[in-house]
């Protein structure tokens, strides 16, 4: 199981070798494993796959340089933040790349404007604590502290806070945090 | 509740025994990712810096190097879906075994981490790929010299001075351990001294060999498990009613392991464990020992992993598991809360004079330094990032002295700080002690 060659070298020149492969140990990490309501139903067994490759981008401009490489092999892909609760963030069909974006873990806050802006690796938990130091908190959608804030937000979240649940499911081409003062 | 569901599910025979990865299935397949075991946990989350306890996985981003990832592949190995490979060896040995997976997935989900990953181990020397080239040096010098190091085992007291007094006949037995006897004598040192400063005598075994801590650690289990009957027959014929340890290594060994390979609790020895830290909370508490002269200096502490989350006495435990994973009898897990925590900061508040201040990440969250439990001499790569890491931690509170409580910690903190060319110096807590004693 792989991804076609010419693909994986292409991959390989932008992020080097050291955030790229496809050992099947390291692979086999990326299987998927029970998660929440899905727990018990099989579909973390039956409808996943381990990944073809695995990749670490660092940048958004890294992420866009995949995406297009992928397309341009017609290679599948996923997007994979933290892993946390489930098969859905896992691969679904054979010889597929798994971006892994725990590396996207820059972050900025705007103490006069009270944003953040996050990178798809950054957790609940951390964002908390940094608004509490400025005296503010940050509402956390449904997946919890460990949760990767943008995946939550965006597509996945288990709680009336998540866009999945609200009208721009699937539609966003932004998201933000906003604190609200205690 | 559905109770025919309830009733009707098989029970299977499971037991906490290390030998046989299959006592762990259950718990590497129930894993969620969740990631209790990476991230601080959350309560005590200092924010964006220093947020991650595990070491493994700081080193390597690629999840296979955490908890989570090496559940999957354990069960692939257990399953016999995956070769082993010298990368899968990687994987498996490229770890401090330091527990913070463990104790952090217990606040979730009550996984058995630790044993996992020792079990993990086992299974690869007795598939005959492991333990890594660098551990089977280590082995075959404590099979010939009766140390890590290959030194010469006559020279194993040289470290005693003509100040300090050793009993031929004592309730108390010292344990020096390896690296204290070869490498950082000026630990064993601070030891004997703190002891005779309080009045308390102690002896030293007739002939100490290694405690077998890398051993067990990187799955010899044969050779570890006659190292540990070897010992507490040594102790038991000495009469001792406690054995004293300096060394977090060999602590956790004598108090956990031994008992763990044993199938015995840990109360079942024979005897008591303690650690110096436990020693000098009570010594100073009763005030037998008295830390008097004013030490100046900003300070801090690194809670050593085998002296904090890693030490929870053992019991052994065998039942069945039902219905929703439920186990019977209860199971009183090892959450790493009985670590010598506020003994170790009881002592360093009472030393006149240091400012003691906190690292960001304590505790059951300590970041290890990386060199433990034969990381170092297969991976050093792995505990110089380590120590640097949590070296940047100490930086961040200004400190000028980091204290720990095992030797092994010590080296690998002084040479990831000459390496770096901080300023910044590393004492074991019993040379910390010492110095603030008027002796």
């Amino acid at each position: 199981m792989s991804i076609k060659k010419e693909a994986y070298n292409a991959l390989e020149s932008v992020v080097g070798s050291k955030y790229l492969t496809d050992d099947p140990a390291i692979c086999e990490g990326y299987r998927s494993g029970p998660g929440g309501y899905e727990s018990g139903l099989g579909y973390e067994r039956v409808m996943t796959k381990i990944p073809g490759a695995v990749i670490l981008p660092k940048t958004t401009e890294e992420v866009q340089r995949i995406v297009k490489i992928c397309n341009r092999y017609k290679v599948p892909y996923v997007p994979y933040s933290t892993g946390f609760y489930g098969p859905r963030s896992h691969c679904h069909v054979e010889n597929e790349l798994l971006v892994d974006l725990k590396r996207l873990n820059h972050f900025e806050i705007d103490e006069k404007h009270f944003y953040v802006v996050v990178g798809s690796g950054v957790i609940y938990s951390p964002i908390q604590q940094e608004a509490m130091n400025k005296g503010a908190y940050v509402v956390i959608g449904g997946g919890g502290a460990q949760a990767s804030a943008i995946a939550n937000l965006i597509g996945d979240g288990w709680s009336p806070l998540s866009h999945r649940i609200g009208l721009p499911h699937r539609r966003i081409l932004g998201t933000r945090a906003r604190f609200t003062r205690w | 509740m559905r109770k025919e569901e309830m009733f009707d599910t098989p029970k299977k025979k499971v037991s906490l025994d290390v030998t046989n990865l299959e006592n762990f299935v259950y718990d590497m397949s129930r894993c969620i990712k969740c990631k209790g075991c990476y991230w601080v946990e959350h309560t005590y989350m200092p924010g964006i810096n220093f947020s991650v306890r595990c070491p493994s996985n700081l080193w390597n981003d690629f999840d296979a190097y955490g908890a989570f990832g090496k559940m999957r592949i354990g069960i692939a190995i257990q399953e016999g879906r995956l070769k082993w490979t010298d990368k899968l060896l990687e994987i498996i040995y490229a770890d401090p075994l330091c527990g913070a997976c463990d104790v952090g997935c217990k606040r979730n989900l009550d996984l058995e981490i630790e044993l996992t990953l020792e079990a993990l181990r086992i299974k690869a020397v007795k598939d005959g790929v492991g333990p890594m080239p660098a551990h089977k040096k280590i082995a075959k010098n404590i099979e010939t010299k009766h140390n890590q190091f290959g030194a010469v085992h006559e020279n194993r007291k040289k470290w005693i001075s003509k100040d300090i007094n050793v009993a031929e006949k004592a309730d108390v037995l010292y344990f020096v351990g390896c690296s204290s006897s070869y490498v950082n004598q000026g630990i064993a040192k601070s030891t004997a001294k703190i002891l005779n400063a309080a009045g308390t005598d102690f002896m030293l075994m007739g002939d100490e060999w290694c405690c077998g801590n890398t051993l067990y650690s990187v799955g010899m289990i044969d050779e570890a498990r006659e190292i540990a009957k070897r010992n507490i027959e040594a102790v038991k014929a000495s009469g001792a009613k406690t054995l004293l340890v300096s060394c977090a290594e060999c602590y956790r060994m004598w108090k956990v392991d031994y008992p763990k390979m044993l199938n015995i609790a840990t109360a079942d020895l024979g005897f008591e464990v303690i650690h110096l830290i436990e020693f000098a909370d009570k010594a100073i508490a009763n005030n037998s020992l008295k830390p008097k002269k004013s030490v100046d200096v900003r300070f801090t502490y690194h809670d050593a992993c085998s002296v904090s989350r890693l030490c929870d006495p053992w019991t052994p435990w065998e039942g069945e598991r039902g219905w929703m994973g439920t186990v019977s009898p209860r199971l009183k897990r090892r959450r790493g809360q009985q670590g010598l925590y506020f003994q170790a900061r009881n002592i360093l508040n009472a030393i006149p004079g240091a400012k003691f201040v906190e690292m960001p990440r304590t505790r059951e969250n300590a970041l290890c330094c990386g060199a433990g439990r034969g990381t170092k001499e297969a991976f050093p790569e792995l505990a110089q990032f380590s120590a640097k890491q949590r070296i940047d931690e100490v930086k961040y509170v200004s400190a000028e002295v980091l204290v720990s409580a095992c030797p092994w910690c010590k080296t690998n903190f002084t040479q990831a700080i000459k390496e770096n060319g901080d300023g910044i110096k590393v004492m074991d807590i019993s040379e910390f002690i010492l110095s603030s004693l008027e002796i």
